[in-house]
């Protein structure tokens, strides 16, 4: 089975359709950068993008996926240059622990992409399925309108 | 083009490396200095256990050692100055979004004269950095201080001498900048470090306790300390590079599961390995004890192989109940913490008492990353990969596990996904090095999020009694306060140690106020309860402080009094005191205190000291009356945490502390039902998501001429208690137990 990832096709092996994305991006083909935090869509650490919408990868089986492309947090940039999101987290300084933040950015850029200028509200809604436990809310919204403005 | 799958590369993951012959020298000084220590408290190590199991036991051994042994401050243990010039800088604190990496940098870049970019920070396993007690207790950057700024300035002292034998030069002549040695008045003369220590070997040693060398700068002179130096773990924590433990991953690794019980205090009576042995990819069951696991070769084969072992459990005679465990906490005065005159005899002349209990309840740590942890364990050396806050700590626990010599046994600690307490102590890294050692091979365990749920130690409930007395200009004549709460230090602490220390101080944290008065007495009973608990963030200042802060305010509103004015008359005069007042107007004023509000919209403030740092934090609340739910518009908070090495990493580390209290005091709770844990998934427990968090101001007092203290805990201390002040402001309800969940809000409501 082909899957198209950040732009290139990865073979994973056709037993077991039902196999869930994370663990074909964590374990075979060992992007960690998609993190797992409960495996039951409540987090939102595992977030990636299908054709540009953010799923949880956690609930995604690959027999699902078809031909949309796959997005990860490693494919985000384009080579060196960061996706404005990536940078507008670096320049507000938002990871504490970092481990929710490929979920955040990811889905901030799924957000984006659609909302090139969110209102608050709009943001809180994208975003509220994605948990911090080091509490950065305050940082994400503020990178998230800094990106709005910045990559517009 | 193909992507195939990636290797983990060189620079994620560090193997250890061949140890130095300083670093030999280091580790024998340790084994000998360890040895000192035990024989000369022969068997006083060895007592009664508190915590069952061989886990318990190693644990509280190991812990007991990591928590007295001194830090050492042999400069070379901390910083390498390389013929290249760059600064390596040895962290034995594990970062886990605290940015205590960066802050270290700063601190030696501005001693040494260097660029805060030649440091290169070393992440160092336990054969590379100086002995730890674990990164815990919001003392990382307390301790690092003196040590880090110590070692920088000998260092420089030592680079000076060279350049002066080199040139020929009087020492007094020669100063440092950017990395280089110099004539003060003329460029002629000029070296770089690298080629001063270039072809050397130099040891310099200190002798402890740290002596009264002279640092090279004072608080006015700091160019780095102080600046919002951007931290250096961000960037690869937002291209997905950054590498946790759950993320290790080891050529030629099995994957490992462990049973774990139907029900709390459950018994293996019988197994049945049959089934899950003649699975595919099996590779090992191990059953010992109450100890059962499986190896396979790839996670959904272990998971597979897991459920297909048979188990028959023996269940307790009675399945554990919340009411069961509440009742068992009783405030009868174990112990005074503290006694001031005579609060009976002024409680009994009283015209008037004001009374009050407050609870709290069970709440776990719910960090985002899982317990995980890769072990290879082999007949002569052990290495262990985790996200741990207690590298040493574990290195002894793994040591016991596998029979090896501590000195066999590397670890080496990953970045956090969160830490928060709950990773003081490793299970998954525990349980890998056990299944390894029976299977020969590398074995990773990761928990998932049930087992993060359902096998941890939680926050332990309390209550707090309170009793005290106005007299008749409206001040505190008496205050009676009886704390009871579960363990959460001694938990983890042999008998001896907890002899020695008398109370579980990691209970009693934060449960004196910063008041005066002029009869008091405080006392606590902490016991041990049929439930593991233990550290979350903040020990017990957060339910402490919900109870004080707002017991307090019920005394202002008592007295009619403005809670602000009311706390701020109740101060002493002495410096702590001072500072506190500082923290308390300067909230008060950028939170603009006594200004109007909308209808069911409410201020409070509350206030504490912890690790050394004053925190005072002004909460605006909007509560509904129909439904109780209470929305947190916005927080002011002011800290003086002494010396700020890094502005914006105090800010951070002070809303994420602020936004874990509000949660806490909110939302979380997990009781016990029927022997098990209410949870399994942030479906049962929610925490503070985007849409419930407010805005956060944060200004920072200037206190530069005290040295650095704690932000890891202290910011979380006032933000319920600042929170329920703000409902009763708002609604004039005062909600007593902690979460303040909206039916909690709602009878408040309905009992005014």
């Amino acid at each position: 089975m082909q899957l198209q990832v950040n732009g290139q096709i990865a073979e994973v092996t056709d037993e077991q359709p039902d196999r869930l994305l994370l663990w074909v991006l964590r374990e075979e083909l060992g992007m960690t950068g998609t993190r797992f935090g409960c495996g039951a869509g409540q987090c939102g650490a595992c977030t990636v993008l299908l054709d540009g919408q953010a799923v949880r990868s956690c609930q995604t089986p690959i027999s699902k996926i078809g031909q949309r492309a796959i997005t990860t947090i490693e494919g985000l940039a384009q080579g060196d240059t960061l996706h404005p999101v990536q940078q507008a987290f670096i320049d507000e300084q938002v990871p504490q622990c970092g481990y929710c933040m490929s979920g955040q950015i990811m889905s901030a850029a799924a957000l984006l992409d659609a909302t090139p200028q969110p209102s608050d509200d709009e943001i809180v809604a994208a975003m509220r399925g994605n948990l911090c436990r080091c509490g950065t809310y305050v940082r994400i919204k503020r990178a998230i309108r800094r990106a709005a403005k910045e990559g517009a | 083009m193909r992507l195939r799958r990636r290797k983990p590369s060189a620079e994620q993951i560090t193997t250890p490396a061949e140890p130095t012959p300083e670093q030999e020298a280091m580790r024998q000084r340790l084994s000998r200095r360890r040895f000192l220590k035990a024989s000369g408290a022969a068997g006083v190590g060895l007592l009664v256990v508190c915590m069952g199991g061989r886990f318990g036991l190693s644990y509280v051994r190991n812990n007991a050692e990591a928590f007295l042994r001194p830090l050492t401050s042999d400069p070379n243990a901390w910083l390498r100055i390389e013929p290249d010039g760059r600064v390596r800088l040895m962290v034995n604190k594990v970062e886990m979004g605290q940015g205590i990496g960066t802050a270290a940098a700063q601190i030696v870049a501005d001693d040494l004269d260097v660029p805060v970019s030649r440091v290169e920070l070393v992440a160092g396993d336990t054969n590379q950095v100086p002995h730890d007690m674990g990164t815990a207790g919001s003392m990382s950057v307390q301790q690092l201080y003196p040590a880090l700024r110590t070692a920088a300035a000998e260092a420089r002292q030592t680079l000076l001498k060279l350049a002066a034998d080199r040139s020929g030069q009087p020492i007094e002549r020669l100063t440092t900048r950017e990395g280089r040695v110099l004539l003060s008045d003329d460029d002629a003369v000029s070296f770089g470090y690298g080629e001063l220590v270039a072809g050397q070997q130099i040891v310099r040693v200190i002798k402890e306790p740290l002596p009264n060398l002279r640092w090279t700068k004072t608080a006015s002179e700091y160019s780095v300390i102080g600046q919002s130096v951007p931290r250096l773990d961000i960037p690869a924590k937002v291209t997905g590079q950054a590498v946790y433990g759950y993320d290790v991953q080891i050529e030629g690794m099995l994957h490992g599961r462990v049973a774990r019980p139907s029900v709390i205090g459950a018994t293996i009576a019988a197994v049945d390995l049959t089934a899950a042995r003649a699975l595919p990819g099996v590779k090992a069951l191990v059953h010992e004890g109450d100890f059962v696991g499986v190896v396979a070769e790839t996670p959904a084969q272990a998971a597979t192989a897991l459920s297909a072992i048979q188990i028959s459990w023996r269940q307790p005679r009675q399945l554990m109940q919340q009411a069961e465990v509440e009742a068992l906490l009783v405030p009868d005065d174990a112990t005074v913490l503290r006694e001031v005159g005579d609060v009976r005899q002024a409680l009994s002349q009283a015209a008037r008492r004001i009374s009050a209990e407050y609870r709290t309840g069970f709440a776990t740590h719910a960090a985002i990353e899982p317990q995980a942890g890769v072990a290879d364990v082999r007949a002569d050396r052990a290495t262990v990969w985790a996200a741990t806050q207690s590298p040493f700590s574990l290195r002894g626990q793994i040591a016991e596990i596998t029979g090896l010599d501590e000195a066999q046994v590397t670890v080496i600690p990953t970045l956090l996904g969160g830490g928060f307490g709950r990773k003081t102590v490793s299970d998954a890294a525990y349980e890998a090095a056990r299944l390894s050692k029976a299977v020969g091979r590398p074995v990773r365990v990761g928990w998932s999020r049930a087992e993060e749920f359902g096998n941890g130690f939680m926050r332990p409930p309390t209550v707090m009694r309170f009793e005290a007395a106005l007299d008749q200009q409206g001040r505190i004549a008496a205050w009676q306060q009886q704390l009871a709460s579960g363990f959460v230090l001694f938990s983890f602490f042999p008998a001896f140690l907890r002899l020695i220390f008398g109370s579980d101080f990691g209970a009693t944290r934060g449960a004196i106020g910063p008041y005066t008065m002029p009869n008091q007495r405080v006392t606590a009973t902490i016991t041990e309860l049929p439930v593991k608990t233990g550290a979350w963030r903040g020990l017990g200042v957060g339910p402490n402080a919900f109870a004080v802060e707002q017991f307090i305010d019920e005394l202002a509103v008592a007295a009619g009094a403005d809670p602000l004015q009311f706390r701020l008359q109740h101060l002493g005069t002495d410096p702590a005191a001072n500072r506190m007042r500082r923290v308390l107007e300067t909230a008060a004023r950028q939170a603009g205190w006594g200004t109007p509000l909308p209808p069911n919209t409410g201020r409070g403030i509350a206030c504490g000291e912890d690790a050394g740092t004053y925190v005072a934090e002004v909460a605006e609340v909007e509560v509904n009356r129909a439904t109780g739910a209470v929305q947190v518009k916005r927080i002011v908070a002011a800290v003086d945490c002494g010396l700020v090495i890094n502005p914006n990493t105090v800010v951070a580390q002070t809303e994420g502390g602020i936004m874990m209290g509000l949660s806490a005091g909110l939302k979380e709770e997990i009781v016990l039902k029927d022997g098990s844990w209410s949870a399994v998934g942030f479906g049962e427990y929610p925490i503070f998501t985007i849409a419930d968090a407010p805005e956060i101001e944060v200004t920072l007092i200037d206190n530069r001429e005290t040295a650095p203290t704690g932000m890891g805990e202290p910011p979380l201390l006032p933000a319920a208690a600042a929170v329920g002040n703000a409902i009763a402001s708002a609604v004039g309800a005062r909600v007593r137990t902690m979460p303040m969940t909206p039916e909690r809000v709602l009878a408040a409501i309905q009992r005014t």
